[in-house]
C-alpha cells in the first residue's frame, strides 16, 4: 500500500512527504513484516483446524446422541480407545485385559475402590475358566460359544451378586467413578457393571457432638449405604422407604430420602422433592450446603432443619412424619421440617424420670433466655438502671467498678470478643497444645484480667455464666445463632437501657413467630391454644404412658402411637 | 390437625385470646385517674358494669357479623349505608383505632420517659416502638396470632404477677364504703370505662376468619368469657389502686399504678424500683394492642381500596401515627381532647352505628325475602 | 431504601444513649438532712434571685473505698447548702460534688424541729415526692436538734450511716416505742392528700449514742409536740399495729418487783356506733401472749398456778386498757389531733351517712368522743422456767 492513499487525499498536507515520518506504524517495512506474521498465523490455524477436524472424526465415528460422549461398538479396541481416552490422565484408572470365550475381554476399575478378590474370584475367574475350558475340551464337545447378552453372562457365568447391565456411555462412565467395575467383552455392545466397591472408611464410632449418658452411642459415618443400614437395624418396619437421588451436577454425589409411607405429612415428601429438583449447582460438599437450598429463610440466623449424627434421633423424626435427608460423604442428616421444640430437646430427656426430664427441660429454656441476654441485662442494669439493685449489692457493683476504666458497653464488647477468639482458637487448635491454651485462656480470662483492673469480677461472673449457657443448648447450631444475638441485643441495651432489652425481646420473638420450615411454623406450636395438647412433650416431658399420641403440629397421617388397626404394618 | 400455612382460620378460643390482647393495653396504666377522680369509691362497680355494657356491644357485632359471613364491615357497610354512608362508616371504623393508637403512643412515650429514663427525648421511645410495632404489624396474620398467643401467657402471667405483689400493701378498708350513694354517676360511670375495654370492635374485621363451623353459641359463650377476663382484671387493678392508695392520693397522682407499685416492699427479697418490672411487663402488653390495631388499620385501608396486602398500608401510616404522637406529647389540653373524641367515637360507633346497621340489615334481608315472597 | 435504614440505624447509634452513667460515676446520697440556715459555711450557697436563706440541705454521700485500707476513715461524707428551694440547693451543690449526685437509693430524712416550727411538712417534702429519682420508702424522722450532726455520725459497725439509720426503724414492729408502719414518704403523701394528721419518728442524738423513740404530731402538717414512749405504745394498741409488745406491771401482791408479758398475737378492733346522735367508739382488744420476765420470788407468787395466772391476766388487761386511755388523753384532750384521722376513717368506713353529717365539724367534735375499752389477756406459756 502506497503511503498516503486515497483517504488522506483530502488533507491537505503541503510540508509532509512521507506519511511514516509522523505515524512510524504506517512506514512499509513495518506493515511488511506485520503481514508475514498474519501469514504464519493462518497457516497454524488452519493446520490447528485439520487437526482439531481430525480428532473429532475419531471420535464421532459414529453418529451418538447429543448428551452421551460416546455410544458402545461391538469392537472392544474401539471402546476401549474411547475409554481411555475419557479416562485421560486418570492414572489410578487399572484396564485389565484376559480372554474369555476365545474373545479379548476387559475389566475396568478404580484401584483403590474396588475389591480385588472379588473381581477375581467371581469375575475374571469364571469368564476364563470359560476359555479353558474351551481349549482342554476335545473338540468332540461343543465349543462354548459367546452368548449373545450381558444378561446372559450375568445370569448364567458371573458370580457376583451386584451386577447391572449397562447400554450408555454416561451411565457406564458413572458407574466406574461411583467404584464399580465395568467388563466388556469384545463382540457384544454392551457393558456390565459389577458394584464391589470396597474403600476405606471410617467405623462406626461415638457421636462426637451429641453426647448421650444412657442410651445408644453409634453415629453416622460418611458412607450413604453404612448410614441407612444404622436406620434400618432399628425399625424392621416395611413403610420406611428410602429414595436414592444425584446432587450436584459435576459431582452426582448420591442423597437419600427417607420417610415412613403412611405416616409422613402429606405433601411434604413431594415438596422436598421439588426443592432439591431446582438445585442447580457442580457440587454439594456437606450438608449445610444442602440445607441452604432447601429453607424458607436463610437470611435467618435460626436452624430451619434439624442436623444429628444419630441413628435413633432420625428415627424418631421419621415415626413423627418427618423426612429425613442423608448425603453420601457426610456424617450428619438433616430431618425436615424442624421447629423449636425439636431444637431444645435431646435424647437424654427420654432416658431419665419424667418430672426429673420436664425441670431440665424448663431449664433449659431459662438457659436459652440467659445465653442471649445476660450480658445486655448487666450493661443496661449498671449503666441505665442502677436503682434496681438493692442498696448493699449496688454499693459494693459500684466498689468493683471502681478500678475499671472503661464503661460498661465497652467491657462487655472486650469480653466478647476475647470469649469468641478463645471459642475460635479452641476448635482449631491441634490437640497438643489444647492444654497449653486452656490454661492461658483461664488465666486471661479469669484471673489475670481482672487483677489488671481492665475489667470487674462481675462482668467475668456474668460472661462465664452465659458461655455456659450457650453451651447447653442441645443443638449446636442453635446454640451458634443464640450466640450471635448476644451482639444486637447488647447494642440495644446500651441504647436504650432495659426498654431495649425488651424492644430486641419483642423482635426476636415476632421474628421467630414469623419463621417457617416446610409450612410449619418455628414457634407456633408452643403456646398456639389449639394445640395445646402438644406440651406434654414440648414444655414438659410426662410419662411414655400418656404420650399417646403424635405431636399434632407434625400433621402426621395417623395420630396415634400404635400400629396399624390391623395389627399389619406391611402396605 | 396440622397448623400448615398461612394461618387463614383461627378457633373461637384464639378470637377470645386476640381480643384481649387487643382490649387490655396501655390504657391499664393510663386510664385509672380520670376514672377514679370522676367516681371515687364506686370505681369498681362502674367496671363491672362497663364490662356489661361493652359486652353487649359486642354481642350486637357478633350478629351484624352473622348476617355476613366471609365479609368485613368494609365490605358490607357500602351495601347497608350507600356509598356515602359507606365511606363515613368505614372511616369512623378506622378513625376508633388510629386515635387509640396515638393516644398511647404518647402516653407510653411520656410515662417511660419519665419513669424509666431521664433525659431521653420521648420522641427516641415512641420512634423505637413505632419501629417494632411495625415490623410485626408487617407480617401475616397467622405469625400475627401467634404472637399474641405467646404475649397473652407470658406478658400477662408477669404483669399480674407483679401486680399481685401489692396485695401486701392492701388495706381493706380505704375500700368503704363499698356501696355508692349515687347510683346515677355509677351508670354513667360505666361508659366512661369505655377507654379500658376500647378494642374490642376487631370483632367485626376478624369474624371471617374464625372457623365456619363455629357455632354462634360458642363464639358468644367465649366473648362472654373474654370480657369476664378483662372485667377481672380491670376489677384487680382498680381495687388495688383504691385499697393501697386511698381515692384522694389516687386523685393526685398521674399513674396510680406506678405509685402502688412503688411502695411495695418485698419481704425478704433483694428486688428494689418493682415500679420498673412493672413497665418491663408492661411494654409487650402494650406492644401486643399497637401491633395488631397497625394490622387492623392496614386491613381496613386494604380493603377498602381493593388491594391485595395490608404492607404498604401500613407503611404508609407509620409517619401519620409518629406525627399525630408528637402532636399529643406536648400539650396536655390537646390530648385531653383527643381523648374525650376517643371516648365519644367508641361509643357512637358501638351504639349508634352497629345497631344501626344491624336494623337496616334486617330490613333489607325482609325486603329480600317480601320480594322473593 | 436501605441506605435510608443504614441512616436511621446510624442516628440512633450514634445519637443514643442520653441516659447512660456508669455506676461508679454516681455519687450514692445516703442520707438527707434539713436543718435551719442559722449556722453556714458561707461558702455553702448561692446567689437567690427569689427567697431568703430559710433551709440548709445536708446529704450524706458514699464513699467508694477501694477497700480494706483505712479503719478510721468512714465511707460516707456530708455536703450542704443553703437556700430556699431544694431543687435549686442540691443543683448547686453538684458544685461541691466530683460525680452527679444520684438519690435513688436515699433511705432517710431526717428533719430538724425547728424547721417544722416555721413551715409545714407538706412543702418541705414536696421536691421529694415529685422527682422520679426518689424512693417511695424512704424514712422520716424528726429530730429536736440538728440533722446534720445525725448525718455525720458514725455506726459503730461501719455500715454506711444512712442505711444504719434507715435500718433502725426496721424494727419497729419489735419495738413498742418505735412506731414506724406508716411513717415512710408514701404514707406521709398518701396522709397529706387525705388531710389527715400526720406522725413522725423521732431521733435523738446525744455524743456516740443515736435512739430512735417517740413520736412527733402533726395537725394535718404543721408540728405540734412530741409525745413520750408510752403514749406510742398506747397509739400502737389502738393502730392494731404491733407485732409483738412488752407490758411491765408491777406484782399484783408484791408491788415493788415487775412483771413483764410478751405479747405474741392479738386480735384488735376500732368500732364506732352511731346511737341517734351520739357517738363513740369501741375497742375490743384480746392478746395473747407468754410471760417474759418475773422479777418476783416465785416462792411466794407461784407462776403455775392457774388462779394467780388469771390474776396477772387481769391485772395485764387494766395496764392495757391504762395505756390505751392515757395516750388518748394525750392525744383527744391536750393535743385534740386525731391521728392519722383514725377515728374519722373508721366513721366514714363504716357510718358513711354520719359521716356526711360531721365531716366539718370534725375537729370540733372529736376531742369530745368516748372511747370504750375492753382487754382480754391470755397468757398462753410461762416459759422454760416456773
Amino acid at each position: 500500500m502506497g503511503e498516503g492513499g486515497s483517504f488522506v487525499a483530502k488533507v491537505k498536507c503541503p510540508t509532509c512527504k512521507r506519511l511514516s515520518a509522523d505515524m512510524p506504524e504506517a512506514s512499509l517495512a513495518q506493515a511488511k513484516k506485520e503481514l508475514t506474521s498474519l501469514r504464519k498465523l493462518t497457516v497454524q490455524s488452519a493446520r490447528l483446524g485439520e487437526k482439531i477436524g481430525q480428532v473429532i472424526a475419531q471420535l464421532r465415528q459414529v453418529n451418538a446422541p447429543a448428551d452421551e460422549p460416546f455410544i458402545f461398538t461391538t469392537v472392544l479396541a474401539d471402546n476401549e480407545k474411547l475409554l481411555r481416552v475419557v479416562f485421560g490422565d486418570c492414572g489410578d484408572m487399572e484396564f485389565r485385559t484376559f480372554n474369555a470365550f476365545g474373545k479379548r475381554a476387559l475389566l475396568i476399575y478404580l484401584g483403590g475402590m474396588s475389591d480385588t478378590v472379588n473381581l477375581e474370584t467371581n469375575i475374571m475367574k469364571p469368564l476364563m475358566t470359560q476359555t479353558s475350558s474351551i481349549n482342554s475340551q476335545s473338540k468332540a464337545q461343543k465349543s462354548q460359544v459367546l452368548p449373545g447378552n450381558m444378561q446372559t453372562i450375568a445370569e448364567t457365568i458371573l458370580g457376583a451378586v451386584a451386577v447391572n447391565v449397562v447400554g450408555k456411555a454416561s451411565v457406564a462412565i458413572e458407574a466406574i467413578m461411583i467404584g464399580s467395575a465395568l467388563l466388556l467383552i469384545d463382540g457384544l455392545a454392551e457393558g456390565l457393571s459389577i458394584s464391589a466397591a470396597h474403600f476405606v472408611k471410617r467405623d462406626i464410632s461415638e457421636a462426637d457432638n451429641e453426647h448421650v449418658l444412657r442410651g445408644p452411642n453409634e453415629s453416622f459415618n460418611e458412607v450413604l449405604i453404612d448410614n441407612i443400614v444404622l436406620l434400618r437395624r432399628r425399625t424392621h418396619d416395611a413403610n420406611v422407604k428410602v429414595k436414592i437421588l444425584k446432587i450436584g451436577d459435576r459431582s452426582k454425589a448420591s442423597l437419600a430420602l427417607l420417610y415412613v409411607a403412611n405416616l409422613v405429612k402429606p405433601g411434604l415428601l413431594e415438596e422436598v422433592e421439588r426443592r432439591l429438583s431446582v438445585i442447580h449447582v457442580d457440587k454439594i460438599l456437606g450438608m449445610a450446603g444442602l440445607e441452604e437450598f432447601l429453607i424458607d429463610h436463610p437470611w435467618s440466623p435460626f436452624p430451619q432443619t434439624q442436623t444429628t449424627e444419630r441413628p435413633d434421633k432420625v428415627l424418631a423424626g421419621l415415626y413423627e412424619g418427618r423426612v429425613a435427608i442423608i448425603l453420601d460423604g457426610t456424617p450428619v442428616a438433616s430431618i425436615v421440617p424442624c421447629t423449636y421444640n425439636i431444637s431444645m430437646q435431646t435424647s437424654d430427656d427420654y432416658n431419665i424420670q419424667p418430672v426429673i426430664a420436664s425441670s431440665i427441660r424448663l431449664m433449659r429454656g431459662i438457659a436459652a433466655f440467659v445465653a442471649v441476654y445476660l450480658p445486655a441485662i448487666y450493661v443496661a442494669i449498671t449503666s441505665y438502671h442502677p436503682g434496681m439493685l438493692p442498696t448493699p449489692m449496688a454499693i459494693s457493683v459500684a466498689e468493683l467498678r471502681a478500678r475499671s476504666p472503661f464503661p460498661s458497653f465497652m467491657e462487655a464488647v472486650i469480653m466478647e470478643i476475647l470469649l469468641e477468639v478463645f471459642q475460635e482458637a479452641v476448635v482449631r487448635l491441634p490437640k497438643k497444645i489444647a492444654g497449653a491454651a486452656s490454661m492461658i485462656g483461664a488465666l486471661v480470662i479469669g484471673t489475670t484480667i481482672v487483677q489488671a483492673g481492665l475489667i470487674n469480677p462481675l462482668l467475668v461472673v456474668v460472661i462465664a455464666t452465659t458461655a455456659l449457657a450457650s453451651y447447653s443448648m442441645p443443638s449446636y447450631t442453635f446454640s451458634m445463632a443464640l450466640r450471635w444475638l448476644r451482639i444486637p441485643m447488647l447494642v440495644l441495651s446500651a441504647i436504650l437501657g432495659l426498654y431495649g432489652v425488651i424492644l430486641g425481646l419483642l423482635v426476636i420473638t415476632v421474628h421467630l413467630c414469623s419463621l417457617r420450615s416446610f409450612g410449619e411454623s418455628y414457634l407456633g406450636g408452643m403456646f398456639n391454644v389449639d394445640l395445646l395438647s402438644d406440651w406434654k412433650d414440648s414444655l414438659l416431658r410426662v410419662p411414655a404412658k400418656l404420650l399417646k399420641e403424635r405431636p399434632k403440629e407434625f400433621g402426621a397421617q395417623d395420630q396415634t402411637r400404635i400400629g396399624d388397626r390391623n395389627g399389619q404394618s406391611g402396605s | 390437625m396440622a397448623n400448615l400455612e398461612a394461618k387463614t382460620y383461627m378457633s373461637p378460643l384464639q378470637l377470645g385470646i386476640v381480643v384481649i390482647g387487643t382490649c387490655v393495653g396501655a390504657q391499664v396504666m393510663l386510664s385509672p385517674r380520670a376514672l377514679i377522680t370522676a367516681l371515687e369509691q364506686a370505681a369498681w362497680l362502674s367496671i363491672i358494669i362497663g364490662g356489661v355494657i361493652f359486652y353487649s356491644a359486642t354481642y350486637l357485632m357478633l350478629t351484624l357479623g352473622r348476617q355476613y359471613p366471609e365479609e368485613t364491615l368494609v365490605e358490607y357497610a357500602p351495601r347497608l349505608f350507600g356509598r356515602l354512608g359507606g365511606t363515613v362508616v368505614v372511616v369512623w371504623f378506622n378513625l376508633l383505632f388510629f386515635l387509640q393508637l396515638i393516644i398511647i403512643f404518647s402516653g407510653v412515650g411520656k410515662i417511660i420517659t419519665f419513669y424509666m429514663f431521664d433525659r431521653t427525648p420521648p420522641e427516641v421511645v415512641i420512634m423505637a416502638l413505632l419501629i417494632v410495632c411495625t415490623y410485626c404489624a408487617l407480617q401475616d396474620w397467622g405469625t400475627i396470632l401467634r404472637v399474641q398467643q405467646i404475649l397473652f401467657f407470658m406478658a400477662y402471667g408477669m404483669l399480674t404477677m407483679i401486680w399481685m405483689t401489692s396485695i401486701l400493701n392492701f388495706q381493706p378498708e380505704n375500700m368503704l364504703p363499698l356501696w355508692p350513694i349515687k347510683i346515677k354517676t355509677v351508670i354513667n360511670g360505666g361508659f366512661l370505662t369505655w377507654p379500658f375495654y376500647s378494642g374490642y370492635e376487631c370483632v367485626l374485621l376478624l369474624l371471617p376468619l374464625v372457623y365456619r363451623k363455629a357455632s354462634f353459641a360458642k363464639l358468644a359463650k367465649i366473648m362472654g368469657g373474654a370480657f369476664g377476663c378483662m372485667t377481672l382484671f380491670f376489677l384487680m387493678i382498680i381495687i388495688i389502686i383504691i385499697g393501697v392508695l386511698t381515692v384522694e392520693n389516687a386523685k393526685s397522682v398521674p399513674y396510680p399504678v406506678l405509685i402502688v407499685i412503688r411502695s411495695v416492699e418485698l419481704p425478704g427479697t433483694f428486688i428494689e424500683r418493682l415500679e420498673n418490672y412493672l413497665l418491663l411487663a408492661w411494654i409487650p402488653v402494650v406492644f401486643g394492642t399497637l401491633s395488631t390495631t397497625m394490622f387492623y388499620m392496614g386491613q381496613v385501608c386494604m380493603r377498602q381500596y381493593r388491594y391485595a396486602d395490608h404492607r404498604p398500608w401500613v407503611l404508609v401510616l407509620v409517619p401519620i401515627i409518629y406525627m399525630g404522637s408528637i402532636l399529643l406529647l406536648d400539650d396536655q389540653q390537646v390530648y385531653d381532647t383527643v381523648s374525650k373524641c376517643a371516648l365519644w367515637t367508641g361509643l357512637g360507633f358501638s351504639f349508634g352505628v352497629v345497631p344501626l346497621s344491624l336494623m337496616l340489615s334486617w330490613w333489607h334481608k325482609r325486603k329480600a325475602v317480601a320480594r322473593c315472597g | 431504601m436501605i441506605s435510608g435504614v443504614i441512616l436511621i440505624c446510624l442516628a440512633i447509634l450514634t445519637a443514643g444513649c442520653w441516659d447512660r452513667r456508669e455506676l461508679q460515676e454516681r455519687n450514692f446520697v445516703l442520707a438527707v438532712g434539713i436543718d435551719m440556715a442559722d449556722v453556714y459555711n458561707p461558702i455553702e450557697t448561692f446567689t437567690q434571685p427569689h427567697g431568703s436563706k430559710r433551709y440548709r440541705l445536708s446529704l450524706q454521700i458514699l464513699n467508694l473505698g477501694t477497700g480494706g485500707d483505712g479503719k478510721d476513715k468512714s465511707n460516707t461524707y456530708v455536703l450542704s447548702n443553703t437556700g430556699e428551694s431544694f431543687f435549686e440547693m442540691v443543683r448547686d451543690m453538684l458544685g461541691q460534688s466530683s460525680k452527679s449526685l444520684w438519690f435513688e437509693h436515699v433511705q432517710v430524712i431526717i428533719i430538724s424541729e425547728a424547721v417544722l416550727r416555721q413551715t409545714g411538712l407538706g412543702e418541705l417534702l414536696d421536691f421529694f415526692k415529685r422527682d422520679s429519682e426518689m424512693r417511695s420508702r424512704m424514712h422520716v424522722y424528726v429530730t429536736s436538734g440538728e440533722a446534720r450532726p445525725l448525718l455525720e455520725y458514725i455506726p459503730p459497725n461501719k455500715e454506711p450511716g444512712g442505711i444504719y439509720l434507715s435500718n433502725i426503724i426496721d424494727l419497729h414492729a419489735k419495738n413498742i416505742h418505735v412506731a414506724g408502719k406508716r411513717t415512710d414518704l408514701a404514707s406521709i403523701i398518701r396522709y397529706l392528700d387525705n388531710d389527715s394528721n400526720l406522725v413522725v419518728s423521732r431521733i435523738e442524738m446525744a455524743g456516740k449514742v443515736v435512739k430512735l423513740g417517740g413520736l412527733a404530731i402533726f395537725k394535718k402538717d404543721r408540728f405540734m409536740g412530741y409525745v413520750d414512749e408510752d403514749t406510742v405504745a398506747g397509739i400502737k394498741y389502738m393502730f392494731a399495729s404491733e407485732k409483738s409488745a412488752i407490758v411491765t406491771i408491777p406484782c399484783p401482791d408484791h408491788v415493788d418487783h415487775q412483771v413483764i408479758f410478751e405479747l405474741f398475737r392479738h386480735d384488735t378492733r376500732l368500732r364506732p356506733h352511731v346511737e341517734g346522735d351520739t357517738i363513740y367508739f369501741t375497742l375490743d382488744i384480746n392478746m395473747y401472749g407468754n410471760i417474759g420476765e418475773f422479777q418476783g420470788d416465785t416462792a411466794l407468787d407461784n407462776t403455775m398456778d392457774p388462779r394467780y395466772v388469771h390474776k396477772l391476766e387481769n391485772a395485764f388487761a387494766d395496764e392495757i386498757r391504762r395505756t390505751v386511755l392515757y395516750s388518748d388523753r394525750i392525744l383527744q384532750k391536750e393535743m385534740k389531733v386525731d391521728i392519722l384521722n383514725l377515728f374519722a376513717a373508721k366513721l366514714k368506713a363504716y357510718e358513711p351517712n354520719t359521716w356526711e353529717k360531721v365531716k366539718d365539724q370534725w375537729d370540733e367534735i372529736y376531742p369530745d368522743i368516748p372511747l370504750v375499752i375492753s382487754v382480754n389477756v391470755w397468757i398462753q406459756n410461762i416459759g422454760s422456767h416456773k
